[in-house]
């Protein structure tokens, strides 16, 4: 690890960091009886492909990061989505469409997933060393 | 090459976010694109004439104000000052010794309680040239701030723990807590010094209660608990609050203030015991006062107006001593003891966690709500009849005494000044079928004032009644009227009109229709309900002696005798002439199997509510919870004998002055839409869907006054009814109307006629009393003026939407009698008043969603009562809860509220197509037609005719989200292509470069 360039240590972050919101959300979704499969896949599977990208030195894995950009954005829109009966029970201050345990949890997702991202976009800017790029 | 590489995999990266970003945003904001375009001041239609001008928009429903920006300000300005008028005209004085009110001018003041602590709303729409005030600050301006001493709402309230949110006076919010706040009073203490030695004539001391949609106030306390253990009524006071009372009591004892005013902020009934243990002076039921009242307030505690406000509901001694509180919110709401099979045998309408098909409630106490308990075992308790007195359900234990359970009756409120009422006449009309009562009322007292007349009326109980289980309660509100400004020493004669109808009572069992009683009839006139009766009980002959809480005034009664049951009058629909019978059986838990005994007056001991019954959900409730049934009906019409798509030349504007019944002319308006398109009618969009082509625009919808965009917000429902002046009303109505009008809103979902069934509903800021007749008056007249703006009123929510307490899908037993005679009749003044639109309950009656309910939505609604109008869903279906799309429209639902999916319209009409269903096509032309006629009764068709033409625009910010997400989608491919390509490039390079170098 220590001798890995910054891109790789960026997105393996981004890989743990994407392996941790997968954990959060199964347990969130346990607790309040909510789930959305696609959701977790994201998560999992930007999580791989972080870690194949900082693991990996050749070939197409120089993509993998920008696919982790690309699955964890879609996730985070997709449950931004999901969770608006949470924001409108919030907004409205009554408990009418579905809380899920309240407003925080949604936004420590969020922020998570957001950081993720921003892990793997500044991943991307990086030059991760090797034979190709 | 190698830096280019990393650069476009980087800048793709980046716009891989935007595009997914940007995406989320589309899908979110296009479906809330109505609300969004309000808030912006967007509209997505214009209205064109011929030669591309915009057509003028003053036809069909003018207004008074016009329809520039200055309009607008105008009718804010004078909204406001209405507001400020129902702050003064709301105030119910309860209690005034040792002329504690008005505030002398000059005295000095100090404020206590968080609740004085409030918020205020300050509007946005009328933030330029209009400021609202806290309480504090109208104090100040009207005491002058050097009198007021403020401290504990400046330095300790906003500070101390648990402090958040807004207070008392204004919209508030925040319910389902299960504790009161309330500062320590050791800490209060603290603060001493500063009304030691100064501002310490007079202690104002603020309590107050909250509630909100979904959350109904808990009956107990959490944690808070009484000195034996026992958890503490919510609506009692807090333990931090009695600790307050009880130190600003010892202050006055010792000589620091000469005297205290309790003010109760919002509409929550708390217990007033506090106000004689304490030795409180003076006490104003103050209410909700939105972002102005609280100016009209403090014109009350300062003696510039006097108080006229009466109470729509009781102040009971104990806030669960009435039966309906049992089965009632948080704390008596119940699952099936069988749940899991239920949910196991409804997997289709299971919504996940079976919240809402596992609930439900019993409305055990029939008709025996509010002051119809109170008075009604007061009197049996008078007359010795029905063990009345017995202990069940005293709050003390001992037999049941009036007095223990009463702190304020219903009606109640006193003046600075006092008054007489005389009886003059009582003259009945056949040609209206009411009567005329008429009453002189003189001021006898030393200052200005306005009084109220309220007429009560007492019908027969016999043997009939008793063996066809028909309740009557001992007083019902018949009418009421308001005076004027009536100075010392002046009279003025009012008139109040009772119709014949409220005389009689629904009789489920023996005659299945409405009936006139065999017996003594009376009608009183009296302070408050109490009164009333006492009045009532004279004319029987019965004194304090018989135990009367004091004695009546039998020349405040007028009676006649009936010699024989009438079942006749009213087995017709006094507004349509149709038959009037049994409709809600499948309402009565008996219908289902399982034996329950209601709540009769002729058994007060053995029939009050005191233990729930825990119910196993039948074979029969089970089945019928599903609510899925709909079946193409044998002698359903042909699908294709209804034309869809022709081509007739008309447009909706044609239809202006068409009568509903034209079935010819509406026929063939209704031939131009193709199946698909009245489908879509059918989902609501915060808006009418739109079809240009036939010069249906969108409309916009919106959630009742606080919640509209541009609107002010308003004094709550009960607030402004606790005026008991219908000229408010009226002018509160056709100023949310015309506010609606400017605003570009067609129809508000307005809070009316759900019943403040037991103190404790969420949302008792929205419905106007406990009392049904009352709201039938209130809301006749709050409806016939805003239908006359051009803003079409849909009243919510229909019927025995009482509590927010799993709600969605609550299971709850009620009988006929009372279904009709109060939580139906609640909204029917509505309709009498012209009403055009409803929205529908989200629970169900008996087994059936009310939404699904025929019964409820067409034949009652429609066939008795005459509505022409539409009527929509609460708004739930966002989350494809509750789909009964054909079962919605077959029972007289016409559009789904926030269905901005189009989920049921498509429902509709894949059923209508896959299956050739005529009938479905047969009921869908007949949702549209209720729809558009209720469009043609709103300011939305002003500006359109035959000849100007409808164009759709795109809202600049769709425009703008839609490019953002188009450019970044393909930035994305093309950073990526980029970058494989670079990528590519540079490795060929490296390729080459390391060939050259193995030759060397």
């Amino acid at each position: 690890m220590k001798n890995k360039p910054m891109s790789a240590k960026l997105s393996l972050c981004a890989a743990a960091l994407s392996a941790v919101i997968a954990v959060f959300f199964l347990i969130y979704g346990l607790v309040n009886t909510y789930f959305d499969i696609v959701i977790l896949l994201a998560d999992l599977a930007a999580a791989v492909l972080f870690w194949l990208y900082g693991t990996k030195e050749s070939g197409w894995s120089e993509y993998m990061g920008l696919g982790g950009v690309v699955l964890l954005s879609y996730s985070l829109g997709l449950f931004f989505l999901n969770s608006y009966t949470v924001w409108a029970d919030w907004y409205g201050n009554f408990d009418m469409y579905g809380s899920r345990g309240g407003i925080t949890p949604v936004i420590i997702q969020m922020v998570l997933l957001f950081a993720a991202i921003l892990l793997g976009i500044i991943s991307c800017f990086q030059d991760k060393g090797g034979k190709a790029a | 090459m190698k830096k280019k590489t990393i650069v476009f995999r980087g800048l793709a990266a980046v716009m891989a976010f935007v595009l997914m970003a940007s995406a989320s945003a589309i899908t979110l904001t296009f479906q809330y694109a109505a609300l969004i375009n309000r808030a912006l001041g967007v509209t997505t239609t214009k209205t064109l004439n011929p030669d591309g001008t915009e057509a003028e928009n003053t036809i069909y429903w003018p207004n008074d104000y016009g329809y520039d920006a200055d309009a607008l300000v105008d009718v804010y300005r004078d909204a406001a000052a209405t507001n400020v008028e129902i702050g003064q005209e709301g105030a119910v004085l309860l209690k005034n010794e040792n002329s504690a009110l008005p505030i002398a001018e000059g005295s000095g003041i100090t404020l206590f309680g968080y609740a004085a602590y409030s918020s205020k709303i300050q509007d946005s729409s009328t933030a330029s040239y209009m400021s609202t005030k806290t309480f504090d600050q109208a104090m100040q301006d009207e005491f002058g701030a050097e009198n007021v001493n403020d401290v504990l709402l400046t330095d300790y309230y906003p500070n101390m723990e648990g402090a958040g949110g807004g207070g008392g006076f204004m919209m508030m919010s925040g319910g389902g807590v299960k504790s009161i706040t309330e500062g320590e009073i050791s800490e209060v203490k603290q603060y001493a010094d500063t009304w030691s030695s100064a501002n310490n004539d007079v202690a104002v001391v603020v309590f107050g209660r909250t509630g909100s949609e979904g959350n109904d106030v808990w009956q107990y306390a959490e944690t808070d608990t009484y000195e034996d253990g026992s958890p503490r009524r919510m609506l009692d006071l807090s333990t931090n609050e009695e600790a307050l009372i009880s130190y600003v009591s010892d202050q006055k004892a010792a000589g620091v203030f000469k005297s205290i005013v309790a003010i109760i902020a919002g509409d929550y009934d708390v217990e007033m015991g506090f106000l004689e243990e304490y030795d409180v002076d003076g006490c104003v039921y103050a209410g909700n006062l939105g972002s102005y009242g609280v100016e009209g307030l403090v014109k009350v505690l300062s003696g510039k107006v006097s108080p006229s406000g009466r109470l729509v509901d009781t102040l009971a001694a104990n806030s669960v001593s009435a039966p309906a509180t049992l089965y009632a919110g948080h704390e008596g709401t119940q699952k099936w003891t069988n749940y899991e099979e239920v949910d196991a045998r409804n997997p289709l309408v299971n919504d996940g966690d079976g919240n809402n098909i596992n609930w439900y409630n019993i409305y055990a106490e029939g008709i025996y709500v509010g002051y119809k308990y109170y008075e009604t075992r007061y009197e049996d308790t008078v007359m010795g009849n029905y063990s009345a007195d017995s202990t069940v359900g005293s709050s003390t234990g001992s037999a049941w005494n009036y007095a223990d359970e009463m702190c304020y009756p219903f009606g109640y409120g006193l003046s600075y000044t006092t008054f007489q009422q005389k009886l003059d006449s009582v003259e009945y009309s056949a040609a209206d079928d009411s009567y005329t009562v008429s009453v002189t009322v003189t001021n006898t007292g030393s200052v200005a004032g306005k009084e109220v007349v309220q007429v009560y009326a007492q019908t027969p109980y016999g043997d009939y009644e008793k063996a066809n289980l028909v309740e009557k309660a001992s007083v019902n509100l018949m009418g009421f009227a308001k005076t004027g400004t009536l100075n010392p020493g002046a009279s003025e004669t009012v008139t109040v009109s009772v119709p014949r109808y409220f005389l009689a009572s629904y009789d489920t069992y023996g005659a299945a229709g409405y009936i006139l009683s065999a017996g003594d009839y009376y009608l009183a006139i009296g302070s408050d309900c109490h009164d009333a009766l006492n009045n009532i009980l004279a004319a029987k002959g019965y004194t304090t002696a018989d135990g009367m809480t004091a004695e009546g005034d039998s020349s405040k009664i007028y009676t006649w005798a009936q010699d024989a049951l009438d079942t006749e009058s009213y087995r017709l629909s006094p507004y349509t002439g149709y038959e009037v019978t049994n409709q809600f059986e499948d309402g009565d838990l008996n219908y289902y199997g399982v034996e329950f005994t209601y709540l009769t007056r002729q058994d007060w001991e053995g029939t009050y509510p005191t233990e729930l019954l825990a119910i196993t959900a039948t074979d029969a409730i089970i089945d019928t919870l599903s609510n899925y049934y709909y079946e193409t009906p044998e002698d359903a019409p042909a699908y294709d004998s209804f034309t869809q798509g022709a081509d007739n030349g008309m447009v909706l504007t044609d239809l202006v002055g068409v009568d509903f019944d034209d079935d010819e002319t509406w026929n063939k308006f209704l031939d131009q839409f193709t199946v698909e398109e009245l489908c879509n009618l059918m989902s609501d969009n915060i808006s009418q869907q739109v079809v240009t082509r036939l010069g249906v625009v969108g409309g916009e919808r919106c959630d009742d006054d606080k919640r509209s965009g541009g609107s002010i917000t308003w004094n709550s429902h009960p607030t402004t009814s606790r005026t008991w002046n219908l000229d408010l009303v009226s002018d509160r109505g056709t100023l949310a109307g015309i506010t609606a009008q400017l605003n570009g809103q067609d129809e508000i979902w307005w809070g009316a006629g759900n019943m403040h069934r037991t103190p404790f509903g969420g949302r008792h800021d929205q419905y106007y009393s406990e009392d049904a007749n009352f709201d039938y008056v209130i809301g006749y007249a709050e409806a016939a003026a805003m239908q006359a703006t051009g803003a079409n009123i849909c009243v919510k929510h229909f019927c025995t939407n009482d509590q927010e307490t799993e709600r969605t899908g609550l299971t709850t037993f009620i009988t006929e009698q009372p279904l009709r005679e109060i939580y139906a009749r609640a909204f029917e003044g509505s309709f009498a008043g012209g009403a055009m639109g409803t929205m529908n309950a989200l629970n169900r009656i008996g087994t059936k969603l009310a939404k699904n309910s025929y019964a409820l939505n067409t034949i009652v609604l429609r066939n008795e009562w005459g509505f022409e109008g539409h009527v929509t869903s609460d708004g739930y279906v966002t989350l494809n809860y509750f789909q009964n799309a054909c079962e919605e429209l077959t029972a007289g639902m016409d559009y789904s509220c926030i269905d901005s999916n189009g989920v049921t319209g498509s429902l509709v009409y894949k059923a209508i197509e896959e299956n050739k269903d005529g009938y479905l096509l047969q009921c869908i032309r007949l949702a549209a037609k209720r729809n558009l006629n209720a469009m043609l009764s709103t300011a939305r068709i002003n500006g359109q005719s035959g000849d100007t033409i409808i164009k759709t625009v795109v809202p600049g910010w769709q425009l703008a989200l839609m490019a953002v997400s188009a450019v970044s989608g393909v930035l994305f491919v093309t950073f990526t292509v980029l970058s494989v390509v670079s990528r590519r490039k540079q490795k060929t390079t490296v390729s080459v470069e390391e060939v050259k170098s193995d030759e060397k």
